[in-house]
């Protein structure tokens, strides 16, 4: 190797460690590395709160899982409104409200299953709060609220109560009515992103 | 030679076989081919007494520490390394004014080493001050890139744009999902949205590191 190649390797190498120190400000300051948390123009980065938050959900949902195999259903609820009845975010982002949508949703159609018709109302509610955009999530909700009507619809029918069973069967329809239109829409709206019909 | 020296300070000369070695250093840095895997086994073993064995306290404090560095951009040797080792690999474009600027300095350098005498075969190092050096290197990283990475061809990009454009952002998970959703498998629908955000948290952290 010559001494002039020499030379080119180093001064290539030693711009290169000065600019991995300094990247490319006028002033020659180093321009700090961006934090993860930091907002960008756009939206909030992925961060570590919600990754947090994530896998304390799986968690939950597992032990569900384990709670349901067992036949113990309430335990499976228990352990699922820790998850949305413990605060963990004071805005949560976009993922976290889906996620807590999806956990009301499981909690409703628990509930409605242990005839506790009531608190699985109060469960939908919580979670169309969440999921207020047109996606598989409110859509995933509503089927769940016809679940409800209809489970309340059957008991209702079994104590003979056959007005309020009808009312409710009304209703149950109108919730899978609801869940259908906004499955379409989420496949319509699906399909003009990938560039086809609208 | 990491010792930065201030701004007009006579420039270090290195002895012919540091000076070899050293272009060697930045030759693998630039262009590294693949490790012996006999070699990588032996570093291993002179690295770690036992590879599989828990790390110690002070080896916990010390990755703190290079976290901490590699985050916010501090002083740290380790991450000075990865940093100095992550531009040689896969440099970052220059803005326009800032090329224009250092060759504008580069130009003016050449003019006043023209007029000094012949020093021989010796590297400058002078990391802070020799505005020659960084500037004319500088120059040719704006035309010269690593064989199977790129640089764009009109890398005109600044920093602030770039960096930006690689970070994941907080999104809906719906494009996760292609039908809808089945009764009793939400614990998959979960299991999908944590792996897939932490794939994007991981990708986050290497962005910030600048290491990817």
């Amino acid at each position: 190797m010559t001494g002039r190649t020499v030379n080119a390797w180093a001064a290539v190498g030693c711009a290169m460690l000065a600019l991995a120190a300094g990247c490319s400000r006028a002033d020659g300051e180093a321009t700090p590395a961006p934090t993860v948390c930091a907002p960008f123009e756009g939206g909030t980065p992925v961060a570590p709160e919600l990754l947090a938050f994530l896998s304390r959900a799986r968690s939950a949902h597992h032990a569900a899982d384990l709670h349901e195999e067992n036949k113990n259903p309430e335990k499976a609820v228990a352990v699922l409104r820790k998850i949305v009845d413990e605060p963990a975010f004071s805005s949560p982002p976009i993922e976290a409200r889906e996620v807590f949508a999806d956990t009301h949703a499981r909690i409703a159609d628990l509930e409605s299953q242990s005839e506790r018709f009531d608190p699985a109302d109060e469960s939908i509610d919580a979670g169309l709060e969440m999921a207020r955009e047109v996606t598989f999530f409110r859509g995933h909700l509503y089927e769940i609220k016809g679940l409800v009507e209809e489970r309340r619809a059957a008991s209702l029918r079994k104590n003979g109560n056959e007005a309020a069973a009808n009312v409710s069967t009304e209703r149950a329809l109108e919730a899978f009515e609801q869940s259908m239109d906004i499955q379409a829409r989420v496949i319509k709206n699906a399909l003009a992103d990938a560039g086809g019909p609208p | 030679m990491t010792d930065r020296q201030p701004p007009g300070a006579a420039p270090e000369v290195l002895a012919l076989e540091e000076e070899h070695e050293l272009a060697q250093a930045l030759r693998h840095a630039w262009a590294p081919t693949a490790l012996d895997p006999r070699v990588n086994e032996r570093l291993i073993e002179l690295a770690l007494e036992d590879p599989l064995a828990p790390p110690t306290e002070e080896e916990v404090a010390e990755s703190v520490r290079l976290r901490d560095a590699l985050e916010t951009g501090s002083e740290h040797a380790g991450a000075d390394l990865a940093r100095a080792l992550t531009a040689a690999l896969a440099p970052q474009p220059l803005d326009q004014d800032t090329s224009k600027r250092l060759a504008r300095r580069a130009t003016a350098s050449e003019e006043r080493a023209a007029a000094e005498p012949e020093r021989g075969n010796v590297v400058y190092v002078a990391f802070g001050a020799a505005a020659a050096v960084a500037a004319l290197a500088a120059a040719v990283m704006l035309v010269i890139q690593p064989a199977g990475r790129g640089l764009e061809p009109a890398a005109q990009a600044t920093m602030s744009e770039a960096v930006p454009t690689q970070i994941a952002l907080s999104r809906s998970t719906s494009t996760l999902f292609d039908a809808k959703f089945e009764v009793g498998r939400t614990s998959s629908r979960i299991d999908r949205i944590a792996e897939a955000r932490a794939r994007d948290l991981r990708k986050n952290r290497y962005t910030s590191w600048g290491v990817r």
